[in-house]
Formats: C-alpha cells, sequence, structure tokens
C-alpha cells in the first residue's frame, strides 16, 4: 500500500536520519522516489541538518574546571560533615561502613532467600531430631504403657512440629492414672510424677487393668 | 563502560571529588557544546554545565549502577535549563537594541564592537551566530532534541531516555524543529535545495 504525503512528510527526519524500522523506511524511500513534492522537501531537510551540523564544537574554557573543583570540594567537606554529624564519630562510621556495604552488596541481596529457607525449614528438622530420645530408649519406655498412648506418642514425636504439650499430658495422664491404681492396691506404684523419663520405670510392669476415667484420678 | 570508568563509579559512591572529577572528564567537553547551543551564551553555558555536574556529583548516590550515567548527566543538565528558563519567565527581559528612557528622553545603546577579528574569523563567526540565533528561536523541546542529536549525535533512542518521552516524540520533535531551522536558515541554504520546497 503506497504511503500518503502527508505520512511520508512526517517521517522525513527520521528518514534522512536513518532512524525508521526496515518497513516504514522501504516505504518513504518508495514515495520519495515518486513524489517530486516530498523530495524537495527530503533534500530541504538534509541541507538544514548539514548546515546546523557546520557548527562546530568549542574547547572548554580555561577556568571551568578550577572553578568546578573548588565547588566539588566544597560539597564533599559538607557532605562528609553532615555525614559525620548523622553518624556520631567518624571512627565508628568508618567501623560500620564496610558492614553495611556487605548487607547492601547484590550477593547479600540474593543470599538472603536461601538463608530464610534454612532457617525456617533445616533449623527446625536439625532441632527436632536433637531433641528426640534415642529410639531404643523410647520404646523401653513406652512398652509399659497401653498401646493407645504409645502409638500415640510415637507418632507425635515422629512429626517434627507436633504440639509437644498433648503427648506430656498424655504422659501426665498415664502417670497419674498409675498412682491411682497404686493408691487403690491394684498393682506396684510404677510412677508418682508426670516426667516420661522418670515415671516409667525400664523393666515393665505388670499391666494395668483400670479404666481411664476421672474418677481414677487421686484425691 | 571503561574499566577505570567503573571504578570510578565506586569510588565516587564515597563523595571522592577526584574521582568523580576523573568520571566526568569524558563528557564535560559535550556537555559545555550542549549548554552553549541551548543558551547561546558561553558564561551562561559555565554556568549550567558547571552546575549539572555539581548536582550530579551531590546526586550521586541516586545514580544506579548499569544504567548509562552519560543520559543521566544530560538529563539532569536538560532538566536544570527547563527549570531556569521557568523561572526566568517571571524576569522582565531588555532588548540590547530597546533605547534606553532617560530625564532627557530616549538613548540609544552604545555597545562596544568586539568582533575585530580577521576575516576567515568573522565569516566563521558570523556563520556559529547565524545558526546559534536559529536555534535559539526553536521552541525549547524542540531545540533540545535538534541540539542533541544533530550536533552531539545521540541516537532517537538515547534522546528519548534523556528527555524521558517516547521515542515517537523525539522523531516528531526533531523533525518539527528542523522544519523551523528551515525556514530560518532559508538563506544560507542550497538555492537548489531550496528551490523544490513547498513550505
Amino acid at each position: 500500500m503506497n504511503m500518503t504525503c502527508e505520512k511520508a512528510m512526517s517521517l522525513l527526519s527520521a528518514y534522512i536520519d536513518r532512524e525508521l524500522g526496515y518497513d516504514e523506511f522501504r516505504q518513504v524511500e518508495l514515495h520519495v522516489a515518486d513524489c517530486e513534492a516530498c523530495q524537495a522537501e527530503c533534500n530541504a531537510l538534509k541541507a538544514t541538518k548539514e548546515f546546523v551540523g557546520r557548527l562546530k564544537a568549542v574547547e572548554l574554557p580555561r577556568d571551568f574546571w578550577p572553578a568546578l573543583r573548588e565547588r566539588l570540594g566544597a560539597s564533599a567537606q559538607a557532605h562528609r560533615q553532615a555525614y559525620t554529624r548523622t553518624r556520631g564519630s567518624r571512627g565508628r562510621g568508618d567501623i560500620l561502613r564496610p558492614v553495611s556495604r556487605l548487607f547492601l552488596s547484590p550477593l547479600a541481596r540474593a543470599l538472603a532467600p536461601a538463608l530464610v529457607a534454612v532457617v525456617l525449614v533445616v533449623l527446625p528438622l536439625v532441632w527436632s531430631a536433637h531433641r528426640r530420645p534415642a529410639e531404643t530408649q523410647m520404646y523401653s519406655q513406652v512398652d509399659t504403657i497401653e498401646p493407645y498412648f504409645r502409638d500415640y506418642i510415637i507418632s507425635e514425636y515422629d512429626r517434627p512440629l507436633s504440639d509437644r504439650t498433648s503427648v506430656g499430658f498424655v504422659v501426665t495422664a498415664q502417670a497419674v492414672t498409675m498412682y491411682a491404681a497404686d493408691q487403690l492396691g491394684l498393682t506396684t506404684p510404677v510412677a508418682r510424677t508426670g516426667s516420661l523419663r522418670n515415671s516409667v520405670p525400664r523393666e515393665a510392669p505388670p499391666a494395668l487393668d483400670v479404666e481411664y476415667t476421672s474418677g481414677s484420678h487421686p484425691r | 563502560m571503561l574499566n577505570t570508568e567503573a571504578l570510578a563509579h565506586v569510588r565516587c559512591r564515597e563523595t571522592d571529588a577526584q574521582a568523580f572529577e576523573e568520571l566526568v572528564r569524558h563528557y564535560d567537553r559535550k556537555l559545555y557544546n550542549v549548554a552553549l547551543r541551548l543558551t547561546g551564551n558561553p558564561d551562561e553555558a559555565k554556568d549550567l554545565a558547571q552546575e549539572a555536574l555539581l548536582r550530579a556529583y551531590r546526586a550521586f548516590n541516586r545514580f544506579r549502577l548499569g544504567t548509562s550515567f552519560e543520559k543521566w548527566l544530560f538529563r539532569i543538565a536538560s532538566n536544570l535549563y527547563i527549570d531556569k528558563l521557568r523561572k526566568q519567565h517571571n524576569i522582565r527581559l531588555e532588548s540590547l537594541d530597546e533605547p534606553v528612557p532617560t530625564a532627557n528622553g530616549q538613548v540609544d545603546r552604545a555597545l562596544p564592537d568586539w568582533s575585530a577579528n580577521p576575516e576567515d574569523v568573522a565569516e566563521q563567526n558570523e556563520l556559529a551566530e547565524t545558526i546559534q540565533a536559529a536555534l535559539r528561536s526553536l521552541p525549547l523541546n524542540y531545540r533540545l532534541a535538534v541540539v542533541l542529536y544533530d550536533l552531539e549525535g545521540f541516537s532517537y533512542e538515547e534522546i528519548s531516555g534523556i528527555l524521558r518521552c517516547s521515542i515517537g516524540t523525539v522523531r516528531s520533535r526533531i523533525h518539527r524543529g528542523r522544519r523551523l531551522l528551515r525556514h530560518k536558515l532559508s538563506p544560507y541554504l542550497n538555492p537548489a535545495a531550496q528551490a523544490g520546497a513547498k513550505w
């Protein structure tokens, strides 16, 4: 499709400057080749551009830098004083500067998400493994408790983010129940306090035949 | 980017005036020339270029590494000049040709003639003054675009970055500026080129 004169005229400077895309450039080129008015306008604009381009670049005045250097120095001095005022003593600012630069560096910014992931995921896992009792110890102790509590406690210990207070409650209830059984003379007392490690003996006691109801709590 | 330039970037962060000078030495002449073409006056141009460099130095912490320092610097200069012109709108301008009113009537201004130079220099100066006067007559936006492209060799894309406008706007400003210049400079242009021009 042929370009209109109006459109071609508006693009002539960009055409002269070769700042058009290939398609537009070709369309203007074809139009100018066929249109005398646009050709004349194109030549006039080229002549104008060339004439303006004859304006030669001039050298810097001799006093340009000496005067500017003084102003730059004064500005740097003012900046340093302002910096010292806001940051306290100069020595302190000098000490903290490399640290703040380290935290603002691109590398630090890139590593920040990885650090957050480590803190949120890896550390709880390591902490959980550290806090978990050895399996042999746990099983030897839990064997003396009712199967329901044993399974429950084992499953809770296997979950790294589980709520340990519920495990403590269950264990405490078991110990209290055993204590109640002792009071009733049903079996040998095995526990008097709530701690799992302290309350459950390593030797398996005789099986308890007690229902876990509120009525069995000691008064 | 040159290695020395990159190093200077880092040192400038610490408000090192000497490092800043090393960095802007690549652009000072170009900046002064743009200022001269915009203002048309060497003293004003010097003030404008120095002020632009001083502002760039003070605001260097806001310059983003990895972007074009040259564009940033020329943007500061052009914004500075635009602000300056806006302020000057409130100042009454006096023409040098205008007679001075006195108690005894009007008196013509007596201006010294500083152009006591050889002929070729005079010719060159005349040419420069003619072009400079034509440039000064352009609206500011057109003048900025034409000076940056025709005299300082920035690309349309770079000018759009400096002036913060689209490439289409740059294209339009350069074109309109050149058409106005063509009218102003028509007596000096090649007659063959003028013959075909209809407007």
